[in-house]
């Protein structure tokens, strides 16, 4: 068990934001995109995904 | 410590192939799938419920003109239309008995409305056993953890809600087809459902209609099942909250909140309810009805325990839980009071649970709500009177926490065979609930070293599959929902009535429930806890959480001469905070 966590700090909520973006760009793309503009929000949303994590990450090693 | 390195590298890849793989599936199939349905919604609510949800409800009413001129309910006598369709009857009265047709369309439409009504009460009724979870949590718990554990009780009502607007609806109903309880309309198209074929048969796996609730899901009742499956989501998602309470970290939980609604739960509730291949097994295989759970015995109370053994498993006990010798520690919660108003809510709420998963209280069987009600309170008061009487015999006192626990484990166990069996049988599968909870308690506490502080895991886990089994065992077959089941026509019927292939759908879905949910959730618990930490940090968890997780204490009067709010030094130590104690407080 890794016992990293100090406590809840203003980052870890810009990660969660991140990460709900991230879904909603997915499921937003995936579903109701079309060619180009499909590709560009997917990729996005999985950029956000990926921001979202090294955000909560950062936030974990910050605290 | 290379190699300790290397393991746990290698159980994080692991973990991630696990993630990946349905995942991957998901993009697979779903982009060879029509997205865009080309489904028409009705958000006004106008062309829901005509005259054709009455038409075929009414015995021995006509549905055709036969050749001959007549009416008739032989179809192959029917005479045709130009584009080869049956004349209905009714459309034939349209000028013969224009009150008769008009009468007609307004009957249908009170009948889908009464549908409607009651699907949306008995929601409302079950969105406020979250209030009931949360008290019980928090009474069971201590009180330095008492803020932390009620937020994450009302917190996973927002982040799952969310979760399930955004893809999870649309992964457990995308394909699930017209609702015939609340109009039949094509809003959710079944040629949505993504599937791959496996021993010649299809496997439905996932929906692909009705993301953000938009295009063509813009429906009325679409938005009523979305409503009704929303709070049940949300029921599922809460229950771990229980098992990893006094330890999990708040932004890990945010997580898993969001992880629960769009993936975990409502791919296993496809299976089972949406359509997929769980609810197949009878049209394909010949296996009864296919896997039978009439209101979440499995797709809501077995996922959240299966969820929430997961997660205790990777976060470990609490500090105190066990001895060194393996022997557990009782770590009493703070408040026996509010546990048990939060049972009463949770038991008032079920009302809601099971009889509102007819969907319906008018035609097709309907009416048996009656039944459903009381089978599910005569099943929670056997199943209280067995775990009092087992504790008091066996330990010398009616214990409180394993009588709140054993009503939980009856309603639960009733959940899914609510509508299929007798009210002897209900009280028969309370009274085993009872006992079964008392020993899952043991076992989890004793021989598999899990510590879960409300007992999660038992009530809901164990007893969630005792209930999905009895159903084979016990289904009388005198329900009639439209004449089919999972589009098996007949009635379910259990083993002991006779029909076995009942009972072997059931042992399947327990299975493929317990595989599929602990395995996926222990994955994702252990790549979130390599990136972000799952577990607070022992001085965390022994000043008690709500300081340092939440900036708050839960009773505040309890520390006088202290703020309600705390500066949080960077260090993780808390200004102001009660005194470190192992066990208790």
């Amino acid at each position: 068990m890794t016992y990293g966590a100090k406590e809840s700090n203003p980052s870890e909520g810009s990660g969660l934001g991140l990460l709900v973006l991230g879904l909603a760009l997915v499921s937003a793309g995936w579903a109701y995109g079309t060619g180009v503009i499909q590709a560009v929000v997917v990729i996005c949303g999985i950029a956000g995904f990926v921001a979202a994590f090294a955000v909560l990450r950062q936030a974990r090693l910050a605290g | 410590m290379l190699r300790e390195i290397v393991k746990r590298r290698a159980l994080a890849h692991l973990a991630l192939l696990f993630l990946a793989l349905p995942l991957s599936v998901l993009i697979l199939v779903g982009c060879g799938n029509s997205m865009a349905s080309t489904a028409k919604g009705d958000p006004a609510g106008t062309a829901t419920g005509s005259k054709g949800d009455v038409v075929g409800q009414v015995d021995g009413a006509p549905l055709w003109i036969g050749k001959d001129g007549k009416p008739t309910n032989d179809l192959s006598s029917a005479a045709k239309d130009k584009e080869g369709n049956p004349i209905s009857e009714i459309d034939q009265a349209k000028d013969r008995e224009p009150l008769a047709f008009a009468l007609s369309n307004m009957v249908g439409q009170n009948r889908v409305a009464i549908n409607i009504v009651w699907t949306l009460v008995t929601g409302f009724l079950v969105m406020f056993m979250q209030a009931g979870f949360a008290l019980v949590e928090a009474g069971f718990t201590r009180a330095k953890n008492a803020n932390h554990t009620m937020m994450m009780n009302f917190m996973i009502y927002g982040l799952g809600m969310l979760g399930f607007y955004i893809c999870g609806f649309a992964f457990m109903f995308g394909g699930l087809g017209g609702i015939a309880t609340m109009g039949g309309g094509s809003a959710l198209d079944s040629a949505g459902e993504a599937s791959i074929n496996l021993f010649g048969k299809p496997f439905g796996l996932f929906g692909t209609n009705g993301f953000f609730l938009a295009g063509g899901t813009y429906d009325v009742a679409v938005a009523v099942m979305f409503l009704f499956q929303m709070v049940f989501m949300d029921t599922a998602a809460t229950i771990p909250t229980g098992a990893m309470a006094e330890r999990w970290k708040f932004s890990a939980f945010c997580v898993f909140g969001f992880f629960c609604s769009t993936l975990t739960y409502p791919i296993f509730g496809n299976w089972a309810w949406g359509g997929g291949w769980l609810s197949q097994l009878g049209a394909n295989f010949g296996l009864g009805h296919g896997y039978a759970d009439f209101a979440g015995s499995g797709v809501v109370h077995s996922v959240g325990g299966w969820m929430g053994l997961a997660g205790a498993m990777v976060l470990g006990p609490r500090i105190g839980k066990f001895n060194k010798d393996g022997s557990p520690n009782a770590i009493p919660g703070h408040n026996v009071v509010i546990a048990a108003l939060g049972t009463f809510i949770l038991a008032f709420g079920w009302f809601g649970f099971n009889p509102g998963s007819t969907l319906a209280a008018s035609g097709s069987g309907a009416l048996r709500i009656g039944l459903i009600a009381v089978n599910t309170m005569l099943a929670g008061a056997a199943a209280s009177l067995a775990a009092m009487l087992y504790m008091w015999i066996t330990r010398g006192k009616p214990d409180a926490g394993m009588m709140i626990n054993g009503i939980l484990a009856g309603l639960v166990a009733i959940t899914a065979p609510s509508g299929f069996v007798s009210p002897v049988f209900s009280v028969v599968i309370g009274l085993i609930a009872g006992v079964l909870v008392c020993w899952a308690v043991w076992f989890f506490d004793n021989v598999a070293k899990v510590d879960d502080p409300v007992g999660a895991i038992s009530v809901h886990g164990v007893c969630g599959a005792w209930g999905v089994l009895s159903l084979g065992l016990f289904a009388d077959g005198t329900s009639n929902y439209g004449g089919s089941w999972n589009t098996v026509p007949g009635s379910v019927t259990g083993l002991l009535y006779g029909d076995p292939g009942q009972f072997v759908a059931q042992v399947i879905g327990v299975v493929a429930c317990f595989t599929y949910v602990f395995g996926l959730s222990y994955a994702f618990f252990k790549v979130v806890d390599s990136i972000i930490g799952m577990r607070v940090a022992p001085e965390v968890e022994l000043s008690g959480l709500d300081i340092p997780e939440m900036g708050a204490f839960a009773y505040p009067q309890d520390y006088p001469g202290v703020g309600s709010v705390y500066p949080v030094p960077s260090n993780g130590a808390t200004a102001g905070a009660p005194a470190a104690v192992p066990v208790g407080g």
